[in-house]
């Protein structure tokens, strides 16, 4: 199966600590057809003041997987298998799957805040934007006097500092309402509100995917911008490798559920090892290099209910042997710090080294 | 503003967006009174036609009674006809339509054949509050009350209390209000003997004065108690269900789900980020109720014997008394009207994307 | 020849679509249980209530030896304050309330339909002026208005009384068919058939009449029960004349000869309400399932 982030080693700075660790962790979702193995034995971990980007096509179970680890999962799915632990700054393990509610009311935003993808309708149509802020505050720092009291002018500063270092005329948006405010706006009041009680990690699931292409620049720098001033580990969910590119330190590829590739993100973009992270560089046009020709990659991603037998990429892999077809490939270390779950790794990774030194 | 993005528009704060939301607003308001006076009109014109055109209409059915039957000369008799419904009937029907409305906006409706001589205005205002508290009451409570269980029922779904609220709404919903108050009237009534039905007709205890004493609400309750149940009882099964499905489709929403994310307490949601929100497309529905409601209460306070203006009206229907009848559906429309509009005027509040595009 | 042949032919054919379709829609409904069986109740109670008088000779002969009797089995429903049969008077006293009930829905869903498609289709001031009268109808108090009218000019037939319940409740339906025309015209079979240019009637008889269905035939059986309240309440105040019978009359005998008031009348006061409570949720009921019929999608998941 797959290997534990720590027997690999997958980061070499061994200084850093662990934030979030994921393992073998495993959703589904009751269907009428039958259960989706939307997430199949994750594994994977998360270091202090690291991104890393989830990698993968809709359906590859990378949303799923983000919404499991601060357990937001609808009610159809269920966690079947696997444990997320979370070290906070003292050093303390919190076990997500093992919370009880209060527990877990509290964990969310304060540890491990999330922004979501929909970013018009994220925000209470009928809110202002001010108490946006006064609600997350009051929730959490009420329920442990350690992170500063609640009062009104503190609560307005902290949402003020957050505002600004997203970039956004304070005063203004505090006053508005969410109609009042652009989709980019409304995206940085979301990251604003994901900084306010400073949590260690902070997830994107696809931050950007409902804005237009300038709005989403402007909302990547903000980010970069962010990581540069406060320290906080980060969980970048995307389908576009070109952003993760810009963003993460390390890049997990997941497909039907599974993570297929772990690496940095050099070695990643330079030198993949699994043909599925191959496909994706190739339908990428502007990170390739000189490449010419534009290639997306064949077939459809898997029935999640019915799945293909032995790897779950083969009946889209031009690599694919019999072996493939009867044997899932475990995710095998391939080199320093990263692992790819292809019997074929080798041959992929001469392949695209010839490829690109033509 | 730090950071402008091309191809948004970013309303500029102060100058051209205040202006231009302030003269939106001001318009809609504008055609809602407008709208809403309109109405008022047409229902008066409605009436003076009716009553001045009809074949065999009530004026003159009144001369020729009074020629016939009691032997008054036709242009006394005439006469007598034009003060009581508060036409001159020399002038020309455009003149008298005119007249009347004129008189009507100044509050002058013209006396009761009845009760000889008194103002129709008069006999208005003496019903009216009846019916406005009864009417509202029921309606607030049936709203609040609806609204609370079709939360619940949501919250709950598929759950024992779910089924068996959502099956008794859908029940109640089918019932007509007045076999409702007639099955009260039969069961509490008469066969159970729970309640005194005489004693509890009219609006008020006979020696009790109107005050701002406990004693008087008291009374005025008690009197009001039927009516008041009948109203929350036909209107809450359409508030649960309304409020069960709109609470299902905000419960998806994003930011409920974000609401989760950042950690608020489960209760804080229910009420500021899933009730609020769902709450809203049921404020549009109590224009709707409100006039049924009010229509409906000539049924139910001539069922009750409750003296308000629903009453007033059937007795007036029954002795032929028109000006009265007129009058007083001038005044339940005006009253329908203008509570719709200090409704909308309230959704605005609760609602802040209205107070700037309208409601459309 | 050929023509003489294929005209018998063409009409077989087309008895046996409806046939076919009548078949379909009937087995799609059956589906739904509780729907199936409003409908059965509605279809039942139609047709009886206007069979029934044909067959029934109601004898309106008083017998005061008789006056408000129990249900029994020579008077299954007890006996009213003249001692006349009540299952009999329930069973011949439902035609006029559906007949009522029936076309002043249809009258109205005419209404609404026809304004509908003009203010869509019209657009511009027409349109405006259009959902604003029907705005300015949805917020009347329409019992009171039917009370004075009725009050004031005598209603003496059915149609009649149809036509003023029609006249004043359109603009639900008449608003909910203007924006689905709004929205129909807007998506690609609607353009396409106009780039074809086909005719107006074509587009709104083969295009949007089949779209608009579901909307019209819910529409009109909730139109049949709030003409059977208004109708029914007019009949229990008295306003329209009382002739003949019927279970709104009955309701006004119960209430103006206070049987209400008496514990031993109980069977005549329940019997008109329990039919009209009856029918009327079979009713809705019945619609519930309707809007299954219609929309495929909502066929599949159920």
């Amino acid at each position: 199966m797959s290997i534990p982030a720590t027997e690999t080693g997958l980061r070499e700075t061994p200084e850093r600590e662990t934030v979030l660790a994921v393992k073998d962790l495993e959703v589904g979702y009751l269907a009428k057809r039958g259960i989706v193995h939307a997430v199949r034995g994750v594994t994977f971990d998360l270091k202090e003041g690291e991104t890393v980007a989830l990698i993968g096509e809709s359906g590859s179970g990378k949303t799923t997987l983000g919404l499991a680890l601060v357990r937001l999962l609808p009610g159809s799915a269920r966690v079947t298998n696997g444990e997320i632990l979370f070290y906070t700054e003292s050093g303390e393990e919190i076990p997500v799957t093992k919370l009880n509610d209060e527990q877990l009311r509290r964990f969310r935003w304060q540890e491990c805040a999330m922004v979501f993808q929909s970013a018009l309708n994220a925000l209470n149509p009928v809110m202002r934007i001010r108490d946006h802020f006064k609600d997350t505050w009051k929730a959490h720092v009420r329920a442990n006097g350690s992170k500063g009291d609640a009062s009104e002018r503190n609560v307005t500063a902290r949402a003020m500092e957050a505002l600004r270092l997203v970039q956004l005329d304070a005063e203004r948006v505090m006053r508005a309402f969410p109609h009042e405010l652009s989709g980019g706006m409304r995206q940085r009041v979301m990251i604003a509100l994901g900084l306010l009680l400073r949590p260690r990690v902070l997830i994107l699931d696809e931050p950007t995917t409902a804005l237009d292409v300038i709005t989403q620049r402007a909302i990547i720098e903000v980010i970069r911008d962010l990581r540069k001033k406060l320290s906080f580990s980060m969980i970048f969910i995307s389908h576009d490798l070109s952003l993760a590119a810009e963003l993460a330190d390390r890049v997990v590829t997941m497909y039907a559920g599974r993570v297929v590739e772990i690496a940095d993100i050099k070695d990643a973009f330079y030198h993949p090892r699994h043909p599925y992270t191959v496909g994706l560089l190739r339908s990428v046009p502007t990170l390739v290099g000189d490449r010419q020709e534009l290639a997306s990659i064949p077939g459809s991603p898997p029935d999640m209910i019915d799945l293909p037998s032995g790897c779950k990429f083969h009946p889209r892999c031009p690599y694919a042997t019999d072996k493939c077809r009867m044997e899932e490939p475990p995710l095998i270390e391939v080199g320093p710090g990263r692992g790819s779950a292809c019997w074929h790794w080798e041959k992929v990774g001469a392949d695209w080294e010839a490829g690109t030194n033509e | 503003m730090a950071v402008l993005e091309q191809g948004q528009v970013v309303p500029e704060p102060q100058v051209g967006f205040l202006v231009i939301a302030k003269r939106v607003v001001r318009n809609y308001w504008l055609l809602r009174i407008l709208r809403a006076l309109f109405t008022v009109w047409l229902v008066a014109t409605l009436t003076f036609f009716l009553i001045r055109l009809m074949p065999g209409n009530p004026v003159e059915v009144y001369v020729q009674n009074l020629v016939t039957q009691q032997g008054v000369p036709y242009p006394q008799a005439l006469q007598l006809a034009a003060s009581l419904y508060n036409i001159n009937l020399d002038e020309p029907l455009w003149q008298q339509y005119f007249s009347y409305m004129g008189a009507m906006v100044h509050g002058d409706m013209g006396t009761s054949i009845i009760q000889q001589g008194v103002p129709v205005m008069q006999i208005v205002l003496t019903f009216l509050p009846w019916t406005l508290f009864s009417v509202g009451l029921g309606l607030i409570i049936s709203f609040l009350l609806g609204m609370l269980l079709g939360i619940f029922a949501a919250y709950r779904r598929e759950s024992v209390f779910d089924h068996f609220v959502t099956n008794f709404s859908s029940l109640l919903h089918a019932i007509p209000n007045y076999i409702i108050a007639i099955l009260i009237l039969v069961y509490a009534g008469v066969q159970w003997h729970i309640i005194d039905i005489t004693a509890m007709r009219g609006t008020l205890s006979p020696g009790v004065q109107p005050s701002l004493s406990l004693g008087f609400v008291k009374d005025a309750l008690y009197h009001a108690a039927l009516p008041i149940a009948t109203y929350v009882i036909t209107t809450i099964g359409g508030w649960i269900l309304a409020m069960r499905a709109s609470t299902e489709s905000t419960l998806g929403e994003d930011y409920v789900t974000v609401a989760k994310a950042r950690g608020l307490r489960e209760r804080r949601i229910a009420l500021a980020y899933v009730g609020r929100n769902a709450a809203l497309p049921l404020f549009t529905q109590l224009t709707l109720s409100l006039a049924f409601a009010v229509g409906g209460s000539i049924l139910i306070e001539t069922i009750f014997v409750y003296q308000g203006l629903g009453l007033t009206l059937q007795n007036s229907i029954n002795q032929r008394d028109y000006p009265v009848m007129q009058g007083i559906l001038v005044i339940i429309t005006a009253v329908v009207v203008f509570a719709n509009l200090i409704a909308d005027v309230l959704y605005g509040f609760i609602d802040p994307r209205v107070r700037v595009q309208g409601k459309e | 020849m050929a023509v003489a042949a294929s005209a018998p032919t063409r009409a077989l054919g087309i008895v046996g679509g409806v046939l076919v379709w009548c078949g379909t829609t009937i087995r799609i409904m059956a589906r739904n249980k509780a729907g199936f069986i409003g409908f059965i109740i509605v279809a039942v109670m139609t047709i009886e209530a206007f069979i029934a008088p044909i067959f029934i000779n109601f004898n309106t002969a008083a017998d005061v030896n008789a006056i408000y009797q129990g249900p029994s089995l020579h008077h299954l429903l007890g006996t009213d304050s003249e001692g006349r049969d009540v299952f009999t008077q329930i069973l011949v006293g439902g035609q006029d309330i559906l007949e009522v009930g029936y076309l002043a829905s249809a009258f109205g869903t005419f209404l609404a339909i026809l304004l509908g498609i003009l203010s869509a289709y019209a657009g511009g001031w027409l349109d405006t002026f259009l959902t604003w009268v029907a705005d300015v109808f949805l917020t009347l108090p329409t019992f009171a208005i039917y009370a004075v009218i009725a009050g004031t000019v005598h209603l003496n037939s059915n149609v009649a009384l149809a036509i003023l319940i029609a006249v004043f409740s359109w603009a639900g339906l008449m608003r909910a068919i203007r924006s689905q025309v709004l929205s129909l015209r807007e998506r690609d079979f609607i353009e396409a058939a106009r780039a074809l240019d086909l005719s107006l009637p074509h587009i709104i008889f083969k295009e949007l009449a089949p779209n608009m269905a579901p909307y019209i035939a819910i529409h009109f059986v909730i139109g049949i029960t709030a003409a059977m309240y208004a109708e029914v309440g007019l009949l229990l105040l008295g306003i329209v004349p009382l002739s003949g019978q019927n279970w709104g009359v009955m309701l006004n005998f119960a209430w103006t000869r206070g049987a209400i008031f008496y514990s031993g009348s109980l069977s005549y006061i329940l019997s008109p309400m329990a039919v009209i409570v009856i029918f009327q949720l079979a009713l809705i009921v019945w619609t519930r399932s309707l809007s299954e019929v219609f929309d495929p999608r909502l066929r599949r998941g159920a």
